[in-house]
């Protein structure tokens, strides 16, 4: 993460989402602290119902009734013409928010079918929001812009003649990608963008935005339930389960070397690319009801190294050194007698099987 | 248990409420009349009083009495009008929109031509040919009315039905070799049921009014009390010009309200549907219970946090 302050684009602090009001709210996203630098990748991974979805949709304002923001602060710092201003996005008026949806913060949602209208071809998505954005731009600039964004996410500009349902899946999700770039946003946020495309289209895409983020500068937050993909995508990834974060670290350092049961989980319901057949085996159980959690930590249930001290109390998000990484897990509290066990402690340098 | 509970929207109580009350002197209307709705032996054109609460008629009969006893028919044929039609708009919207093809066409024709066929007119030439004891009989009025009111209902749920049958879940029991019938009424009939519950809310209404429309041109056996004959009656003494609204307004509320009561209910049959409908209909009471000063809407969820200072003194 950069150092100074003046290049974080997204400022999120004591961040809580509820569903529902007063007596009835449930709490989906609990108390979540982090921040952005510009160009980072952040990636979100937790299982379905987890919050990472509530948390980016909470973020952008875009949740849906009974879906109410109950605590927190997010700042985002602007681009453009109104360079070093920040905006509290909590506080910003409807007229505010549509100022600074799609120019500084663009969506990309997980069904691309549904979000291109049939109707129209691919062009005249494009032409219309550079329209209503920069009315001094001609028809023929119009065009040639919308062409220089379909090239950047490798499609042919032909393209632009066609209808979605000319398209292939992955060539959809593209044209959605290029179509959130197309006003240079600083912050682009993906809601697994890639779930509903078959592995070798979901690479593609991948490396794709790998060169785009380096290219134009974006930062971009990633959700996706899929750990190895964050891995080659995201400098940094933040876990989540139950509405909290669980853990945070470098990706490669998460990667290699999980601290908190639930991300070793995660892990190990994944197969990874190369090397040798391991067992998968998954985390037994299913996430916690949100409207009774319960007691200590939410992941105690499930969790092989549960003891006493996880059923009463909760685990704080800590910071526990090694190079800047958080977790909430009794296991990794100086003051905790117990040993660590040898799946958590192992140490970042060594390589699990057969990756890299 | 929690689908279950009682509506809290205030429209759909109001409405329960309405119709209740209504029901309730459907079935006791004629027993608490206090006077014979026909006797025409008091004062004429007394205003409403504690004798008369809504007055009396030129011809000197109690309005009261004449409202409660005329609930009952009116509202009988009302609700067998709408059922009947609403059984005939299921089957024939059903099978039209699932089988398709031939059937589709014919029956599709079918509730095309009585969808033209101005319903009232048609009405009064089948009323004309009903032998004079029918006429006064609810049964057959209430099926009379129910052929004129199926069609619209069926074109619905036609649509609807047509809409659901190439949807996985109708096409995997297809697959898998459910019987026609059983596909229809247990995937897809549960689907319709919102529709069919408008559906027959509204053709209750629509029954009530085409009643009371033909009893009040005096196409009905004009000796039986309904709410149309006693407009009728006040019609054709000229209770209008005479300013005698005691005998002309109580009728008219009555089916007024009757009308107001279904669609207040029908609200509450879309926001059970769709939760996401109650979720944003809450009410204005209820919003600032909760501290939403505005109606959350889509694209700008509501932040109820402590203001951004207090939770910096806090933090």
């Amino acid at each position: 993460m950069s150092s100074s302050d003046t290049h974080l684009v997204l400022q999120v602090s004591n961040f809580s989402v509820d569903y529902g009001y007063a007596d009835e709210a449930v709490r989906a996203v609990t108390d979540v602290s982090f921040s952005l630098g510009r160009s980072r990748v952040l990636g979100v991974a937790g299982e379905s119902g987890s919050g990472k979805s509530t948390l980016v949709y909470g973020l952008t304002r875009l949740l849906r009734a009974p879906g109410v923001i109950s605590a927190g602060d997010v700042t985002l710092r602007l681009s453009g013409a109104r360079e070093g201003e920040t905006i509290d996005l909590l506080a910003a008026s409807e007229d505010e928010l549509r100022a600074i949806r799609w120019s500084e913060i663009s969506i990309v949602m997980q069904s691309a079918l549904n979000a291109l209208n049939p109707l129209h071809k691919i062009g005249k998505e494009f032409d219309e929001v550079l329209r209503v954005h920069d009315a001094s731009l001609s028809k023929p600039q119009r065009r040639e812009r919308a062409e220089e964004l379909l090239a950047l996410v490798g499609l042919q500009p032909d393209r632009l003649q066609r209808y979605p349902h000319e398209l292939s899946g992955g060539q959809r999700q593209r044209v959605m990608i290029a179509l959130a770039l197309a006003l240079r946003p600083q912050l682009v946020i993906m809601d697994e963008p890639t779930t509903a495309l078959d592995v070798v289209t979901q690479r593609e895409i991948v490396s794709e935005l790998h060169d785009l983020r380096e290219r134009l500068g974006f930062a971009l937050i990633f959700i996706t339930h899929d750990l190895s993909l964050l891995v080659e995508l995201a400098d940094e990834i933040m876990v989540m389960y139950a509405g909290r974060i669980v853990e945070r670290a470098p990706a490669l350092d998460l990667y290699r070397a999980p601290r908190h049961p639930y991300t070793l989980g995660l892990m190990e319901s994944f197969p990874p690319l190369t090397g040798e057949r391991v067992a998968m085996t998954g985390i037994p159980g299913s996430p916690p009801n949100l409207k009774t959690p319960p007691a200590g930590c939410p992941f105690n249930p499930r969790c092989a190294h549960a003891h006493d001290r996880c059923l009463s109390e909760m685990p704080p998000l800590s910071d526990i050194g090694d190079g800047g990484r958080s977790v909430a897990c009794w296991l990794h509290d100086p003051a905790s007698p117990l040993e660590v066990p040898v799946s958590l402690s192992r140490p970042g340098e060594s390589t699990p099987g057969g990756v890299k | 248990m929690k689908a279950l509970r009682i509506p809290r929207s205030p429209k759909v109580i109001v409405g329960l409420v309405i119709l209740s009350v209504f029901i309730v002197l459907t079935v006791i209307g004629p027993w608490i009349a206090p006077y014979d709705p026909n006797a025409n032996t008091f004062i004429p054109n007394l205003t409403p009083s504690w004798e008369h609460w809504f007055g009396t008629t030129t011809l000197g009969q109690d309005v009261l009495s004449q409202l409660l006893v005329g609930c009952r028919v009116t509202m009988v044929v009302g609700f067998i009008a709408g059922l009947v039609a609403t059984l005939i708009s299921i089957a024939v919207g059903l099978a039209a929109g699932y089988i398709g093809g031939r059937t589709d066409e014919g029956l599709s024709l079918l509730a095309n031509v009585f969808l033209a066929i101005p319903g009232l007119p048609l009405l009064i030439v089948i009323n004309s040919y009903l032998p004079a004891g029918s006429q006064a009989n609810p049964l057959v009025v209430g099926l009379v009315i129910a052929l004129t009111g199926w069609a619209w209902g069926a074109r619905v749920l036609r649509a609807q039905t047509m809409s659901l049958r190439d949807r996985d879940f109708v096409e995997a029991s297809r697959i898998i070799g459910e019987k026609r019938w059983r596909i229809m009424w247990s995937e897809i009939g549960p689907n319709l049921l919102p529709i069919i519950a408008a559906s027959l809310l509204f053709t209750i209404l629509y029954a009530v009014g085409v009643y009371s429309t033909l009893a009040f041109l005096g196409l009905t056996n004009v000796s039986t009390w309904n709410w149309g004959t006693m407009m009728y009656w006040a019609q054709s003494n000229n209770a209008a010009l005479a300013n005698e609204w005691w005998w002309l307004a109580p009728p008219g509320v009555a089916i007024a309200l009757v009308g107001t009561s279904l669609a207040l209910i029908n609200f509450g049959i879309d926001e059970f549907i769709n939760p996401r409908l109650r979720a944003a209909g809450l009410t204005a009471r209820q919003r600032r219970r909760v501290g939403l000063t505005r109606r959350p809407r889509l694209g700008f969820t509501p932040v109820l946090r402590q203001s951004p200072t207090d939770a910096k003194k806090v933090s």
